[in-house]
């Protein structure tokens, strides 16, 4: 049995992990600690699971393992307390909004004894095991370059507070796809060229829109768009798309493309329902298995700081209207 | 209006047809190739003329649908002669070939298009319509999408000699810069990252607007044989768009025996009625516009801007980082 808690529910993520951990088998759903108490509290209420009001209260619970969805920025101090507890972490994307962070998240973890994963669930999707399976076996023959595309509806709240998420649309949806590309061809983005876009969609005073160019040390290329571009009546929160040519082909992922098309009189709106596997379910069961195991995670601290990087190149990049190098 | 058309070979056919539902008059073709020519007059029931000046002499019109890196020379001396022009995209391969396009038929009087067709694609019409009215707000990030297979296979390999062709920086993605600039305005700043290889050609370009607008453009010469796609998603201030031409196909038919592909240029068509197949259109306009006095709705001078955007985008790829574009000084 994983004992498992929730430390912050900040992210709009943690409603769905915290639906997946009341459903899993093998898995103790321990509670529910957030400083924000009137929040943690109807949390903890709608999944019937306890509440502390402190993160510590729920660390005194020794459980196997904890998620931190706070924003963006707190990750780390949730991470360290975690750390010092002596209890496995799944990180929230982005790892953190700075390296400095992202690296002491890695090093608490790493003194604490304790694993890191980050919340990477892409890779946990289907289609996307599909697709590096193709690569693996080589099927498309020598890569020449993918663009792709991970766009939303504007989700406000403190995604739109620089403080908090550490940017906007950029580091909002760039570390996603970044990671799927860091696992697909563990080659190390060496150069970054973006065109960020601020009040281009909507009045926020943060970027709301970004074309990321980028290179990999193996040669591959390609651009990412993060923008937050699905207006509001737009039918399902946005998409995870790629498409990658290549010598003997090319493919194309539409990652959530298994949406039932749903036109509503009763519900007034068009909206798609998706029925394809859940694949934060899946990521969480196999952080369970971490968790009471001796499996180390596939998704690591680094992977996630390699992610953040290209946000932050994007961000460097467009400030200055020239390509960033990377490593930072 | 007497027309004559110079390059018999795919678009030369297309604009034959479409001219011969206008009230101008086709005359026929001139093509290097003579045989070419008489197979080409032969199906449009029109002659086939030995000479360039042979053609010259006879028409009013002169529709160039020759490979673009003739295009210059056969463009002045058509304006030298005393006739409009109508020359298929891409206008030309440098800016200073577009600058004596455009310096000719003003020194001559003569009227000078250039057949940026998708303009007058109904499905990109219809966007910029909407643009227009107000549809999805100001336009903030613009999308064009156009890919297939290499067109280089067998006679027509000058597609693919960027020498010749400008390569899929220009020959296919000058259809999405000039779009691009007719919905979003100027460019100010041109990123490009390309694979171009013996059998591919493949670029990926990011757009600065004037405005402020960022645009990304993808053009591919690398699918296998037989597909030819576009699409676009063009967001704004309270709206989006968005078109994929394998969606939006109300006919699929599916025989379970077909013919092997055979190599060349695939024309995108999509079921419209006679009147508005968009070549057809373009040439309508282009006719109406002559006889009127009128604007074109795409200028020699938006033509020759789609162009320097591909120029800038092969330098960026070359050098590896932002182009920007300079207002142009014609």
């Amino acid at each position: 049995m994983a004992r498992i808690g929730i430390l912050s529910f900040a992210h709009l993520h943690a409603e769905s992990y915290a639906a997946c951990l009341k459903q899993l088998p093998g898995v103790e759903f321990i509670g529910i600690a957030d400083e924000d108490g009137a929040r943690g509290r109807q949390a903890a209420a709608r999944f019937g699971v306890p509440f502390y009001s402190s993160y510590d209260l729920l660390l005194d619970r020794k459980p196997d393992g904890v998620i931190v969805t706070a924003e963006n920025a707190r990750h780390l101090p949730l991470v360290r307390l975690a750390a010092q507890a002596g209890v496995h972490v799944l990180c929230e994307k982005p790892i953190a909004t700075t390296m400095a962070d992202g690296r002491a998240i890695i090093e608490a973890c790493r003194q604490g004894g304790v694993k890191l994963m980050i919340a990477f669930p892409c890779r946990y999707s289907p289609a996307v095991r599909a697709v590096k399976q193709v690569l693996d076996e080589g099927r498309l023959g020598e890569i020449y370059g993918l663009h792709a595309t991970n766009r939303g509806q504007m989700p406000g709240g403190w995604f739109t507070d620089r403080e908090l998420a550490g940017g906007g649309a950029v580091i909002d949806h760039t570390v996603h796809v970044m990671d799927l590309v860091n696992w697909f061809w563990r080659s190390p983005v060496t150069r970054v060229f973006a065109e960020v876009g601020q009040d281009l969609l909507w009045d926020i005073g943060i970027d709301d829109s970004g074309l990321i160019s980028f290179e990999l040390a193996n040669g591959i290329f390609g651009t990412l768009d993060t923008s937050w571009s699905r207006p509001k009546v737009f039918p399902t929160w946005g998409d995870v798309t790629m498409e990658i040519v290549g010598e003997k082909g090319f493919l194309q992922l539409d990652m959530t493309a298994q949406m039932l098309q749903v036109y509503s009189d009763r519900q007034g709106a068009v909206n798609w329902a998706h029925w394809g596997s859940n694949i934060d379910l899946e990521m969480l069961r196999d952080f369970a298995t971490i968790c009471t195991s001796e499996k180390e995670p596939s998704i690591t601290g680094e992977d996630g700081l390699s992610a953040l990087e290209v946000a932050l190149a994007a961000y460097l990049s467009a400030e200055k209207g020239e390509p960033a190098r990377l490593p930072l | 209006m007497r027309v004559g058309i110079i390059g018999a070979g795919t678009m030369g056919l297309h604009h034959g047809q479409a001219w011969q539902a206008t009230s101008a008059s086709l005359l026929g073709f001139y093509d290097s190739d003579a045989e070419r020519a008489q197979a080409a007059a032969e199906r449009l029931g029109v002659r086939a003329f030995a000479s360039q000046e042979a053609l010259f002499a006879a028409a009013d019109i002169i529709d160039i649908c020759t490979p673009t890196f003739t295009h210059r020379a056969i463009a002045v001396a058509a304006a030298e002669a005393g006739k409009h022009v109508i020359c298929e995209k891409p206008m030309a391969l440098s800016l200073s070939d577009c600058a004596d396009m455009i310096r000719a038929a003003e020194a001559n009087g003569v009227r000078l298009f250039i057949a940026q067709v998708v303009r007058f694609f109904p499905e990109y019409e219809k966007a910029k319509e909407l643009i227009d009215a107000g549809a999805i707000g100001e336009v903030g990030v613009v999308r064009l999408s156009r890919g297939g297979s290499n067109p280089g296979e067998g006679p027509r390999q000058w597609f693919v000699q960027e020498y010749r062709s400008g390569g899929v920086l220009l020959d296919l993605m000058v259809h999405d810069y000039d779009y691009a600039r007719w919905v979003a305005g100027d460019v100010e700043r041109v990123y490009c990252q390309r694979h171009l290889g013996p059998n591919a050609d493949y670029a990926l370009v990011t757009l600065r607007f004037r405005s402020g607008a960022i645009g990304h453009i993808e053009g591919c010469w690398a699918y296998p044989a037989g597909i030819f796609r576009t699409s676009f998603d063009i967001a704004g201030k309270g709206g989006l768009f968005t078109y994929d031409s394998e969606a939006a196909v109300p006919l699929r038919l599916r025989l379970k025996e077909t013919e092997a592909a055979k190599g060349g240029v695939i024309v995108p068509s999509s079921p419209l009625a006679a009147e508005d197949n968009p070549y057809l259109r373009e040439i309508r306009h282009f006719l109406e516009c002559v006889e009127r006095g009128e604007e074109f709705r795409v200028t020699a001078r938006d033509a020759m801007a789609a162009v320097q955007i591909g120029c800038a985008a092969r330098q960026s790829a070359l050098e590896r980082r932002p182009v920007k574009i300079e207002p142009l000084a014609i």
